[in-house]
């Protein structure tokens, strides 16, 4: 086999095995509840967050998705899911915000990891109240 | 100047000015413009803070940003250095409504373009009107950048390693590859897949150059021709630490009429005498480490016919491919992360003609390999210090191709190096 041969086959099977397990692994599906606000208000509850550590929250009457995310001491926090450079649409993937439009990154905490967004997401208040988290709207 | 010299006289019902007056009006012109500029510099919002949205949506607004960088570079074969601007990028967008904005980028490169002069350029990069269908799907109208490889779309400097682009995704994808068209963007609920399609104008086989394989074919918006299209296609996946994308390109690149074609024994129409193009790439990302990789192909399949009629020496099939490892050194497990000092290393192989026609000329020079390495420091995200050594490797000459051979040239050297310094910063 010439080289160049073995090295596109191998990158090949490469690719092929990690696209095949991490598909396998994404068949569950990402995590959004809908509903629609009262007063300014959201209220979620918490068994949504059953079987994962963030929830993509819909409100059918705001046009910008929110970002529910659990951290490790049980805290919750929000994040409008709007690029604070473009305002593009970013996409959680479960440990990170990205921006497709130039290519910002935000960590699980809003903040700037890549720009050039230089602002942290926006944060919404929220509360824990017995079995239901409230987040106010801006 | 005086005052007084820029009155003018009423004769015949037409005021008649002095030349200094419209010297003076050409200044004012500029002072005003500058203050409409400042204005609108001073009124420009940053999109998405707490200010921008109300009642559940986003007040229409401006915003301004941009992108730059400049290096220096040393070749060793050559022992000659250079330092240039390479580019400044000026964004430039406003939000109608939820549903409307508007988005452009405006460029120099290399500073500076004067009339006669070879090097330089003033270009629009993007201009499209996005339409948000909800909030998951868009439409985009105008000239943008589809989604092809990893740099087409997302290529400010503080976003990649090195100072140069990458060998691959400057010659075998042409980034920045803009065209004008349609395009559809849409994330996926069920899936963390973002798929994204376009209907673009096609390329110009006749302005193909040898060792450039599409690049000088792009129109970029300038006069494009409506007569061929193209289509393009991306499938992204993004969960956790790994990324991976699928795209491909299929566009016509005989732009003339149907008469003109046939004489030249070219096949026209939308997807005539066609440029395919697919690529592949994956990112891992854990910790301190990140693993990048990339793969593409073009095929032009009637390479002969083309040759055939521009004598431009087309492949008619060129392929790369590139692995990048890099580590910041300054990963913590802080959750405030601000500073990176990323090292890293990445190999290039391309071949810009591995299958030429009958009627081609191979040129192994254009078979080659890079082997990047360096550091790049981030004291902030946005701003980014490089330095790093490229060491490339191409095939030998072929003396065919020397039409004009200059007795006092130095000898060809297969194996070259440079050294890269440089600033990149985006806002």
């Amino acid at each position: 086999m010439e080289r160049r041969d073995f090295l596109f086959k191998g990158c090949a099977l490469c690719f092929g095995g990690v696209l095949i397990s991490s598909l396998l692994e994404s068949c569950q599906s990402m995590p959004i509840f809908k509903t629609t606000s009262q007063n300014k208000r959201l209220t979620i509850p918490l068994d949504q967050f059953k079987e994962n550590n963030f929830l993509i929250v819909r409100p059918s009457d705001v046009s910008y998705d929110i970002a529910v995310i659990r951290n490790k001491e049980a805290e919750y926090r929000s994040f409008v899911m709007l690029c604070t450079h473009a305002d593009n649409p970013v996409r959680f993937n479960g440990k990170e915000f990205s921006c497709n439009l130039h290519g910002s990154l935000f960590n699980n905490n809003g903040e700037v990891e890549k720009g050039p967004a230089e602002k942290s997401l926006v944060s919404l208040f929220t509360q824990k109240e017995n079995n239901f988290l409230t987040i106010k709207l801006i | 100047m005086k005052r007084g010299s820029h009155l003018g006289i009423i004769l015949n019902n037409v005021l008649l000015l002095p030349p200094q007056t419209f010297q003076l009006m050409k200044l004012n012109s500029a002072i005003v413009l500058a203050s409409m500029l400042l204005s609108m510099l001073c009124s420009a919002q940053n999109s998405a803070s707490e200010d921008s949205l109300i009642n559940g949506g986003k007040k229409p607004g401006t915003y301004l940003g941009g992108y730059g960088n400049f290096f220096y570079q040393y070749n060793r074969n050559e022992k000659t250095s250079e330092i240039n601007l390479e580019r400044v990028v000026l964004f430039l967008g406003h939000h109608f409504n939820d549903k409307f904005s508007f988005i452009s980028e405006f460029e120099v490169e290399d500073a500076k373009v004067s009339g006669g002069e070879n090097g330089g350029e003033i270009a629009i990069e993007q201009a499209y009107i996005k339409f948000n269908v909800n909030r998951s799907s868009y439409f985009t109208a105008g000239l943008f950048l589809p989604r092809i490889g990893l740099m087409n779309e997302n290529h400010l400097p503080n976003t990649f390693n090195g100072n140069e682009r990458t060998q691959v995704e400057t010659y075998i994808i042409p980034s920045t590859w803009r065209e004008l068209g349609i395009g559809f963007y849409t994330q996926l609920d069920a899936f963390p897949i973002d798929l994204s399609f376009a209907v673009l104008n096609g390329l110009n086989s006749s302005a193909f150059e040898h060792g450039t394989v599409l690049r000088e074919g792009r129109y970029e918006g300038r006069k494009a021709s409506a007569n061929n299209l193209a289509f393009t296609a991306a499938m992204q996946y993004n969960k956790n630490n790994f990324k991976f994308q699928l795209s491909s390109y299929a566009g016509g690149t005989v732009g003339v009429s149907k008469k003109e074609a046939d004489a030249l024994n070219l096949d026209s129409g939308p997807l005539g005498t066609p440029v395919l193009l697919a690529e592949s790439d994956a990112q891992y990302n854990i910790k301190a480490f990140t693993l990048k990789a990339l793969a593409t192909i073009v095929t032009i399949p009637e390479a002969e016919k083309i040759n055939a009629a521009y004598s431009n020496n087309t492949p008619e099939t060129a392929y790369g491919i590139y692995a990048e490892a890099s580590f910041d050194f300054l990963y913590t497990k802080k959750t405030e992360r601000k500073r990176s000092l990323l090292g890293f290393a990445r190999y290039e192989i391309m071949d810009l003609n591995s299958e030429i026609p009958s009627n081609g000329i191979d040129d192994p020079i254009l078979n080659q390999k890079h082997f990047i390495a360096g550091l790049c420091y981030l004291p902030i995200p946005n701003l980014a210090l490089k330095a790093d050594v490229r060491l490339s490797n191409t095939g030998d000459q072929n003396p065919a191709l020397i039409t004009n051979p200059d007795p006092s040239a130095p000898g060809f050297k297969n194996d070259n190096s440079f050294i890269n310094l440089g600033v990149g910063f985006s806002f």
